[in-house]
């Protein structure tokens, strides 16, 4: 299976999907439809990229109990809502629950369109990030302990010479250990360091200030 | 006691039926006949028997005797027989005769027969003389033939010699021998030899001398006179020699005879014949026992003859008695003892006592009843006198009271003793009618009670008190033996005056009534009819004393002939009258009571008309509660439609799209169109305001019909409904949009139930089916939380609501529904399990569906 981005389309009534499968399909885009929430559970595995087009009110599994599925097991598809005329609390509710967007039946296509492109460029950039982070994690991996902290104070804003003698080294060798953490995590600069440490949710363990 | 069960054997004994009671006591009495007579004629009998058996014996013995002398008789016979054969005279006449004669002494002994004897003569049946002996005339043995050598001495028989021809029975040696002496006679001398036969009389003898009998219960022996031995016997088995004479006495009747022509004188042998008593008994019992079979059928004749002459009399005399008891008790009323079955000649003794003491009884009850009757008659006539509702005064010839009863003195108000022996004129009559009542008895005492005169004459009459009352004067005369009296009789009219003037009034009743008030007679004419009758005369266009048209005519008689009241509703222009038809059959009218009704209808009307307009109110309401179910069902065909055609014109424009997939999403956009269209028609027949009127439609179409309406509703709600359908139709005559706002109530109150209870146990369902041929049913289940008892008390009341935005009106406007309809709505609810409405609806099975 391809991992073209694809918009998957949950919704009770049948002409509903194939409208919208015709309407999203000329503008180009992979389009898969699911009859209930369930049937897309069974179907969809993480990883595929694509957003999710979900009627909130359907029998059986509702469209807010597959986000909240969704967020238990943590697939971070992109969702759009549609409610009905009238259904605003629902909407918020969908809103509150991390729904992309959501619109109102009838649609306006420019606007399904664009919500559609939208959703579809958070999901390339969670993806995007979701790769990075990795890609950080696997260079962090090569690090020994002793680089790891000083790559950690670095990060936090230490001087060598700080970091030198609350590790009880001299500064040369913060020096070499620091060159050898910017190779192994092949970053250009300071900034690059920073940035992938903030990636990779790395906290320094602060020590006492002396 | 004693008499207490005599009479209770009495009345057992009355219960047997006669012919049974003839019959036991023929029995008896053959009974009686039978113990008396039995042993006085079976000694008779006896005695009867014994004489002519001695008789018989005498006879016997003679008999046997006779027989056996003729028997020596006979032997006689042969002797002399031999005496004169020609043997023995030949050898007479030869020389060997006159040889031995001379010279020998001794006799010749021979063997062989002799030449002088006939070989095969000298025997008699079976007996053959021991010896023949041959003696010359100086009666010396000369020659002796024998068979055996004799055993006694010869010349002692010469004794019993008497130179005769004769047989005589002679005892030698205590052995009886019978010597037959025949003299034989040669030439000129007559007794040239003797010849003698010597034979024994033994038992053979015996036997062969009574051979011409077969009597062998007779036996016969000789008996030694002087010793009484038995010397021989017919039959050797059954008596012995040598015995005594006197042992047979025993088993045996004896008769002892002497044969003396038979006999020397010195000889002393007695002939005995033996009779067995044996024999003698048996004959005397078959005698005796057929003597008693006889006496027995003698007794039978007897008893049969004895108790049919004693049932016949018996029957008749019972017959006569129950014919004049029944007569007694059917003529006079008197018991009299008859029992039903059994004879009554047992009960003839109570039978005559019970009658004469009915009789008694009948008489003093009879006397009794007079002298009631008699009794009560004064007391009546008294009561009669004194209650009348008139006053009743005797009057003697003077016009003096003589009498009065108890009505003159309570309404003239004085006391009995006050008027006795006054002047009724004085004391009662108004002054100025005197003279008229004076007149009237005069005249009363030569006219007939019946004239006029004498009746019903009006008088005023005055009271104790001064009062005057109009009375009603009557007089009769009675004339009595010595003097005439009068009977006054004044009777109190004032009352019936007053009667009179309320009839009058009451008649204005009907007269006055501002309702129509007539009545008809059974010819349909009009006989009477009140003012306010006029409009209705007027409808019918008839006058008082004219004929109802057809319809009315046929419409009174048919009440009359049922006598029951009936209501109908006529309708003028302007008025609306009730018509109660009553019939009065006695009278065979029937009189009409309208009633205008015009304002009751006009607000029943209008009643109807705010009904019909709460319903729709009431439907709009519920339209508008179901708007956001509809809009969002509406959504869906038209979002789909938008979806469609930007499809096609993005595809149009990029020049992407195949024509055939453009027509195939132009279809889609048509199909959905259509689909929106068909809610939009939905939404129209709720909605639309159809005028009230009944039809007739099957039930279950009504529940498809409401069932699709909330169809959205439920999906929203995620409602599960079910329908339970009767595979029957249920024809019903209702206003559709009334009934189906009804059920829409219903249904919509269920789902609303439901919202509080998790969306996967919101079920609903409706259910059809008939109760009985008169009834069908819908039911609307719903699992929701039920409803408590205390709300279920207030469900149909106006304005009882328990949602934030109810009215509180859907329920009571749908029991309102279901009253006009003539159907119930009731709720069944267990609060926490849900709750069933149920809707009942009258259905005839019988109306046909219009279209089906």
């Amino acid at each position: 299976m391809s991992n073209r981005p694809t918009v998957f389309v949950v919704d009770d009534d049948q002409a509903m999907r194939n409208s919208l499968k015709w309407l999203i399909e000329s503008v180009s885009m992979q389009v898969e439809t699911f009859e209930s929430a369930n049937a897309f559970i069974q179907s969809y595995y993480p990883g595929r990229s694509g957003c999710l087009l979900l009627d909130v009110r359907m029998p059986g599994m509702s469209g807010l109990e597959l986000q909240e599925y969704l967020q238990v097991n943590q697939i971070a598809i992109p969702v759009i809502i549609i409610t009905g005329h009238g259904d605003v609390p629902m909407a918020v509710r969908a809103m509150k629950a991390g729904a992309v967007d959501f619109i109102e039946k009838p649609f306006n296509d420019e606007l399904l369109l664009e919500s559609i492109r939208h959703a579809m460029a958070v999901d390339a950039k969670q993806r995007d990030m979701q790769s990075q982070r990795a890609e950080i994690a696997t260079r962090l991996a090569r690090l020994t302990p002793r680089e790891h902290e000083v790559m950690l104070m670095v990060t936090n804003g230490k001087a060598n010479k700080e970091i030198a003698t609350s590790l009880g080294v001299s500064s040369k060798t913060v020096e070499a250990h620091r060159a050898r953490v910017m190779e192994k995590m092949e970053a250009d600069s300071l900034a690059e360091l920073v940035r992938m440490a903030i990636n990779a949710n790395l906290t320094l363990v602060e020590t006492p200030e002396e | 006691m004693s008499a207490l069960s005599s009479s209770k054997w009495q009345a057992k004994l009355a219960a047997v039926p006669l012919p049974a009671l003839s019959l036991l006591v023929g029995i008896l009495c053959g009974f009686l006949m039978w113990l008396v007579l039995e042993p006085i004629q079976d000694r008779r009998l006896a005695n009867l028997f014994h004489d002519e058996l001695v008789r018989r014996l005498d006879v016997r013995a003679v008999e046997t005797r006779q027989r056996f002398e003729h028997f020596l008789q006979e032997w006689r016979q042969v002797g002399s027989g031999l005496s004169n054969h020609w043997r023995i005279k030949n050898y007479l006449g030869s020389t060997a005769w006159h040889q031995s004669k001379n010279s020998a002494t001794q006799a010749i002994l021979h063997q062989q027969t002799p030449e002088w004897l006939d070989p095969g003569y000298p025997k008699l049946n079976s007996i053959e003389p021991k010896h023949v002996v041959l003696l010359d005339n100086r009666a010396t043995p000369r020659e002796i033939y024998q068979k055996q050598p004799l055993s006694f001495d010869l010349d002692q028989l010469f004794e019993f010699y008497s130179g005769r021809n004769e047989a005589l029975v002679t005892l030698i040696d205590q052995v009886p021998y019978l010597l037959v002496w025949s003299n034989v006679s040669y030439l000129e001398d007559d007794l040239a030899a003797v010849l003698l036969l010597i034979v024994p009389v033994d038992d053979q003898f015996l036997l062969e001398s009574q051979s011409m009998t077969n009597d062998s219960d007779t036996l016969i022996a000789l008996v030694d006179a002087n010793t009484l031995k038995l010397l021989s016997s017919s039959n050797r088995e059954m008596i012995a020699r040598d015995s005594h004479l006197n042992d047979w006495h025993e088993n045996y009747l004896l008769t002892s005879q002497a044969i003396t022509r038979f006999q020397s004188m010195e000889q002393s042998l007695l002939f005995t014949t033996l009779v067995s008593r044996d024999a003698v008994e048996k004959t005397i019992l078959n005698i005796t026992k057929l003597a008693q079979q006889d006496r027995f059928l003698a007794t039978l004749v007897y008893i049969i003859v004895f108790s049919v002459i004693f049932y016949l009399i018996s029957a008749k005399i019972s017959h006569v008695l129950v014919r004049i008891s029944r007569f007694g008790q059917q003529a006079l009323g008197i018991e009299q003892p008859v029992t039903k079955k059994g004879n009554q000649l047992l009960l003839l003794e109570d039978w005559v006592k019970a009658f004469f003491r009915q009789l008694i009884s009948a008489r003093d009850t009879l006397r009794n009843r007079q002298e009631e009757r008699l009794r009560e008659t004064e007391v009546l006539k008294s009561a009669l006198f004194d209650n009348s509702m008139v006053s009743i005064v005797t009057l003697n010839q003077e016009g003096i009271i003589v009498e009065v009863n108890g009505t003159a003195f309570k309404t003239f108000g004085y006391s009995r003793n006050q008027l006795i022996g006054r002047h009724l004129e004085e004391m009662a009559i108004h002054p100025n009618d005197r003279e008229r009542f004076r007149a009237m008895l005069t005249a009363c005492i030569s006219m007939p009670a019946s004239n006029s005169k004498c009746r019903g004459q009006a008088m005023q009459a005055v009271t104790v008190n001064g009062e005057e009352k109009s009375v009603e004067c009557s007089v009769i005369s009675i004339h009595l033996h010595q003097q005439t009296v009068f009977n006054v009789y004044l009777r109190d009219i004032s009352g019936q005056k007053q009667a009179q003037r309320e009839i009058t009034s009451l008649a204005k009743l009907a007269s006055e009534n501002p309702s129509p008030v007539l009545r008809i007679n059974k010819r349909g004419v009009i006989v009477y009819a009140n003012a306010a009758s006029e409009p209705l005369m007027g409808y019918w266009d008839c006058e008082r004393g004219q004929t109802l048209p057809l319809y009315w005519k046929n419409l009174v008689a048919s009440s009359l002939r049922e006598g029951t009241t009936k209501e109908y509703e006529v309708n003028l222009d302007s008025q609306i009258f009730s018509l109660q038809l009553a019939p009065i059959l006695e009278l065979e009218y029937v009189n009409i009571y309208g009633r205008d009704i015009t304002r009751i209808r006009m607000a029943e009307m209008q009643s109807r008309q705010h009904q019909s307009e709460l319903v729709h109110v009431c439907r709009l309401s519920t339209m508008g509660e179901m708007s956001t179910g509809l809009a969002h069902e509406l959504n869906q065909p038209l979002s789909a439609i938008v979806n469609f055609a930007s499809g096609c014109v993005r595809r149009m424009q990029s020049g992407k799209g195949g024509e055939p997939e453009i027509i195939d999403a132009i279809a889609q956009i048509t199909a959905q169109a259509e689909r929106a269209g068909e809610i939009i028609k939905r939404l129209r027949t709720l909605v639309g305001k159809r005028p009230q009127e009944h039809e007739v439609v099957n039930l279950n179409h009504l529940v498809l019909e409401v069932a699709s309406f909330i169809e959205f509703e439920a999906n929203r709600q995620n409602v599960e409904v079910t329908l339970e359908l009767s595979e029957g139709v249920l024809p019903v005559e209702v206003d559709l949009v009334q009934i189906e706002q009804v059920m829409l109530n219903l249904v919509r109150n269920a789902i609303d139930a439901m919202k509080q209870v998790d969306q996967n146990q919101r079920r609903l369902v409706l259910k059809t089916g008939r109760m009985s041929s008169r009834e069908v049913q819908v039911l609307v289940q719903d699992s929701g939380s039920g409803i408590p008892e205390q709300t279920q008390k207030h469900l149909f009341d106006a304005f009882f609501s328990t949602k934030k935005s109810g009215m509180g009106m859907g329920l009571p406007i749908s029991q309102k529904i279901m009253q006009d309809h003539k159907g119930v709505i009731e709720v069944e609810s267990e609060y926490g399990h849900g709750a069933t409405f149920r809707l009942v609806l009258p259905s005839d099975p019988t109306i046909e569906l219009p279209g089906f």
